[in-house]
């Protein structure tokens, strides 16, 4: 398993064993290349016929981008998208907000660009995709020539897709009101966390899912449903990067192994994601958090001369929100007693050696 | 737009088609938000009747005929605001007929001497065929046109003018040109905003690359 | 500047201004036969019964959609000149009470993506309503030559104004996000 992530977006790259490969969402590279599809590259892994599933955990352009470069490469995939986006709202928002003029940034550019492969895919070969809420399976190996796996959706719930829908409803748009960029909703109700079970070993990837004083939705609800996992984790990939509004106590004590391998990237934009604090807390949780980048980058790009002097003089500070990108890569040989491997690729570092 | 600013000096876009000149007052655009009210109530040199309408931003000239709506701009930094007035005002108007579009991309490239000018025309024009019945033959202005790289009709058209008559220069102008005209679809302005909207960027980088090719003569 | 009324120029037969005019505007007014007194006229560089020019001012039937040089010398003759040096697009990330976080896309040169911290005053007052989370912006640092002759250094902040929407539009989209749900057996 590898989580890459600069500053800024991540992506995870999970062997399902037996030559089958998920990945779930995307991030780029500084060339504005697919984070994920570089990574196949360099192992000697074909997307095209090695990747089973493309999930985007939401459509937050922290997590989506370069999506499209990755769902069109992966041509034998399933697409899995959350059930919130199938609402008729978010599909109007998206065929409304002309997002091929919108900012490149955009995330709701990239899953306009998503849909049009998944149009084009389907007018071919009637290729549907997968959507995905609360206990819906992804995608399953039943075990006879591999070992077993299950990837599971653990939300949206019925109630967050209502949540979201309402959500997309009101950004519609009002007839006369200028267009605007859609940010990012929060909370964020069509976040997907997954269950991914290969062997005996299971994987929680968090996505951005928050706590939420609602029991239905939220880590609550993922805890209430009925389809909760009856495992437990030994990876964690952390929610919201690490952020206080995404670490929900129960959720640790009840789907984790005692001192699980917890990995994260950080959010390098406006506040930065983990602080210190989120880090003390991530620590005294389990010994084993690793982060891929560092969160806050100092560094800006020099300049000219007159550029860097119009630049003091017009605002109150600058800073890269992209610090080059690190990637933790897990593994471990499946059916057998070995521990996990960890392995850190710079700036990915060690969080608990780092506060202590 | 990628990388290559300064090169550019001058944007403008060009529909031709059926309007109402009418509709193009200053506070127009403020009333749709196109234009903040200061602006539309800073614009000078208004003219707006039936026949015709100008008026004047500090950024941007706006004309418009019966035939032929144009807009301008000599500011870097105010291009995508150009298009974006021009896309929000047919956005609006997405049933006036556009039969072609034309985005035009000029600048003056400075020189020291004529020599230099010389020099870009000589190795664009074989000047020598034309001492056999000229004395002192000099190119004045070249146009060469190419086919459309992509799927609309039309063509683009760069023309080159090595004896500008501002100061030492030469002045280059790209006309990519998209004729809407053999369209089975309505000939409207929807098709052109689509097209302005997802051509632009493209437009300039070819634009530019072709000024850069040309600077490089000099 | 004002345009030259045809009122000045002598409505004879076009052989006697020196060659033979087509009329250049494909229909709606007819050349030449516009007596002064009818109203506005259309300006010199879009007239076809101007006096000859050098091609490059004329309205070319040939080359419709380049943009007259007369409308680009005069726009040069009235406004400075803008050397930019830098440009980056923005997104607003977040409005404080007097500033606001932007993050920056260079559009110069490649490179990371940055954020900055701006002073909502520095927006023009006429931009300030648009300046909301999720906003796109441009921001460019330029010499201007002024037509005095003086240069300064400048910073240009402005704010991108998309078209609203309309009835149609959200209607069309609704159909194609109708389509999609069919098709997929969605909702």
């Amino acid at each position: 398993m590898s989580l890459i992530g600069p500053g800024y977006g991540e992506s995870i790259i999970i062997h399902l064993a037996a030559g089958d490969w998920i990945v779930v969402d995307s991030s780029v590279e500084r060339s504005g290349a697919a984070s994920a599809l570089t990574y196949l590259n360099q192992i000697a892994v074909d997307p095209a016929s090695a990747v089973r599933a493309v999930v985007a955990s939401h459509w937050d352009d922290d997590h989506v981008r370069g999506l499209s470069q990755v769902v069109a490469a992966c041509e034998l995939a399933d697409v899995v998208l959350s059930a919130a986006l199938s609402r008729r709202e978010f599909q109007i928002l998206l065929e409304a907000a002309e997002p091929r003029s919108m900012s490149s940034a955009s995330g709701l550019r990239e899953m306009y660009d998503v849909h049009s492969i998944l149009d084009a895919r389907w007018a071919e070969r009637c290729a549907e995709p997968i959507l995905a809420a609360e206990g819906d399976p992804i995608w399953e190996r039943d075990g006879s020539d591999a070992p077993r796996c299950r990837v599971q959706a653990l939300a949206p719930s019925a109630t967050a897709i209502i949540h979201a829908q309402e959500a997309f409803a009101r950004e519609i748009g009002i007839v006369g009101a200028p267009k605007r960029v859609f940010r990012r909703f929060r909370p964020n109700h069509a976040s997907v966390p997954l269950w991914v079970t290969v062997g005996d070993d299971h994987i929680l990837l968090g996505a951005d899912l928050e706590r939420l004083p609602d029991e239905s939705v939220g880590w609550r609800g993922v805890l209430n449903a009925p389809s909760r996992p009856n495992a437990r984790a030994a990876i964690l990939k952390v929610p919201h990067h690490g952020g206080e509004s995404g670490d929900h106590l129960p959720m640790w004590e009840e789907l984790l192994l005692e001192e699980p391998i917890a990995i994260l990237t950080p959010f390098a934009r406006g506040r930065p994601l983990p602080t210190l604090q989120d880090k003390q807390r991530l620590c005294r949780r389990t010994m084993c958090v690793f982060v891929s980048a560092n969160e806050r980058s100092r560094s800006r790009r020099r300049r000219s001369g007159p550029v860097e002097r119009q630049i003091r003089q017009t605002v109150r500070g600058m800073r890269v929100i992209e610090p080059p990108g690190g990637h933790i890569r897990l593994r471990r040989r499946i059916g057998t007693s070995d521990p996990w491997s960890v392995e850190l690729f710079p700036p990915a570092y060690h969080a608990c050696a780092a506060t202590h | 737009m990628s990388g290559r600013t300064g090169e550019v000096t001058a944007a403008s876009i060009v529909f031709i088609g059926s309007f109402n000149p009418k509709i193009f007052h200053p506070a127009w655009f403020a009333s749709e938000e196109l234009l903040s009210k200061e602006e539309a109530k800073a614009a000078s040199d208004v003219e707006v009747t039936g026949l015709y309408a100008k008026f004047e931003l500090e950024w941007a000239t706006i004309e418009v005929t019966q035939e032929r709506f144009s807009a301008l701009s000599n500011q870097a930094p105010m291009f995508e605001a150009l298009r974006d007035l021009v896309l929000g005002a047919f956005r609006l108007l997405r049933h006036t007929p556009v039969r072609a579009m034309g985005l035009n991309w000029s600048t003056y490239l400075p020189v020291d001497s004529d020599e230099q000018s010389h020099r870009l025309a000589d190795k664009v024009v074989p000047i020598e065929f034309w001492r056999s019945f000229l004395e002192e033959p000099k190119v004045r202005s070249l146009t060469i046109e190419g086919v459309r790289m992509d799927s609309y009709n039309g063509y683009a058209r760069l023309r080159v003018e090595p004896f500008a008559r501002r100061g030492k220069s030469i002045f280059v102008i790209f006309n990519d040109h998209f004729d809407f005209s053999a369209d089975e679809e309505p000939r409207a302005a929807r098709r052109a905003t689509d097209v302005l909207s997802e051509d632009w960027n493209p437009s300039y980088d070819r634009a530019s690359n072709a000024i850069s090719a040309i600077g490089a003569v000099l | 500047m004002t345009h030259p009324r045809r009122r000045d120029l002598r409505l004879d037969a076009p052989d006697s201004i020196g060659e033979t005019i087509e009329p250049r505007i494909s229909d709606g007014a007819a050349a030449g036969l516009r007596l002064p007194g009818d109203g506005p006229d259309v300006p010199r560089h879009l007239d076809p019964a101007a006096p000859t020019d050098p091609p490059a001012d004329k309205t070319d039937a040939d080359a419709p959609t380049v943009l007259p040089l007369a409308l680009l010398e005069h726009q040069n003759a009235t406004r400075p000149r803008l050397d930019e040096l830098q440009r980056w697009e923005g997104v607003v990330e977040e409005v404080r009470e007097k500033t606001f976080l932007g993050r920056l896309i260079d559009q110069t040169a490649d490179g990371p993506d940055e954020i900055a911290e701006f002073d909502i005053e520095d927006v023009s007052p006429g931009d300030r309503e648009l300046v909301r989370e999720g906003a796109i912006f441009y921001w460019s640092i330029v010499y201007i030559d002024g037509l005095d002759g003086r240069r300064t250094r400048s910073s240009i902040l402005r704010f991108r104004r998309l078209p609203a929407w309309t009835d149609q539009e959200l209607g069309e989209a609704a159909e194609r996000a109708d389509a999609r749900l069919r098709r997929f057996n969605w909702d």
